[in-house]
């Protein structure tokens, strides 16, 4: 029985406001020196301008249509090379009620403002996932494992108290939905398809990680 | 930046308001204890609501509600004999402390005072004042909560000598050095800013990196929803509340509480009745006077030109943003983390309250919130690796020596 612990760095940092929100949580990456994080957002004021490019930078003066919050948002981001890839969960609202049938919600928006982020960065290593890229394992244990198919027998989650998250890398934050995250093991069967991996968070007694793991859990 | 809609659901606070509902889960500074040397009824204007002081039929102080005209000037302060009580409007239960009548607005049962140092003081070390602001309560927070804004907005180009500093903020010396304060804060304007959430609010740390490897290290508290709680002195601690009249006024109420001697309440009284007018606490110094600004002043004593009273200065800077702050136009940057995280506090406890979560609120555990005590506050300078054991040693030092019982 066994599971892959990966070298989990918790932390807490504020992300820029205005750019895109994929680059500004790049730049949290960079500046920390991860090739990977989980990240989480909550309740934090966003826009998304029509016809707005990329490297245009945000009008002076926001206005009700173009604007939303994110109620609780959590990814994995990973870069490689110049690529920055996100994959994760959100629950969003939009001000202009006809947008809030979108089930995806693009990493291309932009924050309102500065947001306080919590999260666990992951530092290069030789551990190849898709979800978070090349990282490094722990030597023993760690709160934060992957589960893959590759990663051996099933049944090897015999702990207790664990939430299970199901990753598609794939881009972009799907609207949160249960089946994405299960918080005990037994009861999960881990049918996933060979595109998935499950990244699995022990509970912890550390008041950062235990932070960590509320904001993570506050959907 | 955020939309008009948004702005309003965090700024107003009359009944029936996501924000307000907030606030109303508190109990909020009504009047000062000195308001009540006037024979009853004592209007009181607070959250939108037209209140006023009376004795209930049992002899128990109480605020109820009094009639009043839909064109009353937000500071209204009508003669006794005008008042007439709306006997068919809420009454809210008040509590005497330290100086402060203060009153819960809310729904159930009211939450127990925190062991805050200002509560706990002895009556004769904590004294209390109140001033009006015309503008929204937040902006009237949120400038309390930006460490770095003192640096600008009260600069001072020349140092006063601290034995004239009582009473006064920033103009003492910093710890055991002979440094002033306003001289730390001219020299090192770039602080760098850490904030903590804490079960009362945000603990907000700014280190300002001096020259021989030292750090002057600055204690400041966000107090949840709308206080803060600041070091005035090396003897004294400041805790404020910004407290909402309607969406477009606020009172400051303080406490000033004294680790050291007694406080010279009627020298610090004397100081402020010099800036205000009674009985509404209006400053002297306004947007009708320009503030007081000096163009000469300005270019030799101070950076805002408006006298050496820093309230005026955080006065003029949060009315001059119009009576509720266009947020629809701000840029926060990485110097407002306190504010950010500030807001992001008060959003999840308008949702949480908005679900009937009360208890994800700050401070709403009556078992818990007695054993809230502090909170630290001070101003410290320490060798910059050991900053923060030289801090909090420094904190252990003046409650050790403290007459009353400061004991954490």
């Amino acid at each position: 029985m066994r599971e892959i612990p990966i070298e989990a760095h918790p932390f807490e940092d504020f992300i820029d406001g205005y750019f895109p929100l994929d680059r500004s949580l790049r730049h949290l990456l960079d500046r920390r020196g991860f090739v990977s994080a989980w990240v989480t957002v909550r309740v934090a004021p966003m826009m998304q301008v029509a016809g707005l490019a990329d490297r245009d930078p945000v009008p002076l003066h926001i206005t009700p249509e173009t604007e939303g919050q994110i109620e609780w948002l959590a990814t994995a981001i990973r870069c490689e090379g110049e690529t920055t890839s996100v994959s994760g969960f959100a629950k969003w609202h939009w001000n202009e009620p006809s947008r809030n049938q979108c089930q995806t919600l693009s990493s291309e928006i932009r924050l309102s403002e500065p947001a306080f982020v919590r999260g666990f960065g992951f530092v290069p290593g030789t551990l190849q996932t898709r979800t978070l890229g090349a990282v490094r394992s722990a030597k023993d244990t760690s709160i934060v494992n992957l589960v893959s198919q590759e990663t051996g027998n099933k049944d090897f989650l015999d702990f207790a108290d664990c939430s299970f998250w199901h990753m598609d890398p794939s881009n972009g934050f799907a609207r949160f939905h249960p089946k994405f995250c299960r918080r005990q093991s037994e009861s999960m069967g881990l049918d996933f398809d060979e595109r998935q991996e499950v990244l699995a968070f022990r509970s912890s007694d550390d008041p950062l990680d235990s932070r960590i793991l509320t904001d993570s859990h506050a959907f | 930046m955020i939309s008009q809609q948004l702005n309003d659901r965090i700024t107003q606070v009359g009944p029936n308001t996501p924000a307000g509902a907030v606030l109303r889960c508190y109990w909020q500074p009504a009047a000062l204890l000195e308001e009540l040397d006037a024979p009853l009824p004592v209007p009181v204007n607070l959250m939108g609501e037209r209140l006023v002081l009376i004795r209930n039929d049992n002899g128990q102080l109480v605020l109820a509600t009094r009639m009043s005209e839909e064109n009353e000037p937000p500071v209204s302060h009508p003669a006794t004999d005008r008042i007439i009580v709306d006997v068919d409007g809420p009454s809210y239960p008040i509590v005497v402390k330290k100086g402060v009548v203060f009153a819960y607005l809310g729904e159930g049962e009211p939450p127990e005072f925190p062991n805050f140092d200002c509560f706990r003081a002895d009556d004769q070390h904590v004294f209390a004042f109140k001033g009006l602001w015309e503008c929204n309560w937040l902006q009237a927070l949120e400038i309390g909560i930006d460490p770095a804004h003192a640096s600008f907005l009260h600069r001072f180009l020349e140092d006063e000598d601290p034995a004239d500093s009582y009473g006064k903020q920033f103009r003492d010396k910093v710890a055991s050095t002979d440094l002033t304060m306003t001289q730390v804060l001219r020299e090192y304007p770039r602080p760098e800013i850490d904030v903590e959430e804490t079960d009362y609010g945000l603990k907000i740390t700014s280190l300002r990196h001096m020259d021989d490897n030292h750090t002057h290290v600055r204690i400041t508290n966000q107090i949840f929803p709308e206080a803060i709680c600041i070091p005035m002195s090396r003897e004294m601690t400041i805790t404020q509340w910004h407290v909402p009249i309607d969406d477009h006024n606020c009172y400051w109420y303080t406490l000033f509480t004294s680790f050291k001697d007694p406080v010279n309440k009627a020298l610090m009284r004397e100081q402020r009745l010099k800036e205000h007018d009674l009985p509404t606490y209006a400053p002297k110094k306004n947007r009708h006077n320009h503030y007081g600004y000096d163009p000469e002043e300005q270019e030799t004593a101070t950076y805002t030109g408006m006298g050496m009273d820093i309230n005026v200065h955080d006065q003029w800077a949060v009315e001059g943003m119009g009576a509720i702050q266009d947020r629809t136009r701000e840029h926060l940057g990485r110097s407002d983390k306190a504010i950010i995280r500030y807001r992001r506090m008060l959003r999840q406890a308008i949702d949480a309250l908005e679900k009937g979560d009360r208890s994800a609120l700050p401070m709403q555990d009556n078992l818990q919130v007695k054993n809230i005590i502090g909170p630290l506050s001070n101003d410290a300078v320490a060798a910059t690796g050991d900053w923060s054991a030289i801090c909090h040693q420094a904190d252990l030092q003046r409650r050790a020596s403290c007459p009353w019982d400061a004991s954490i």
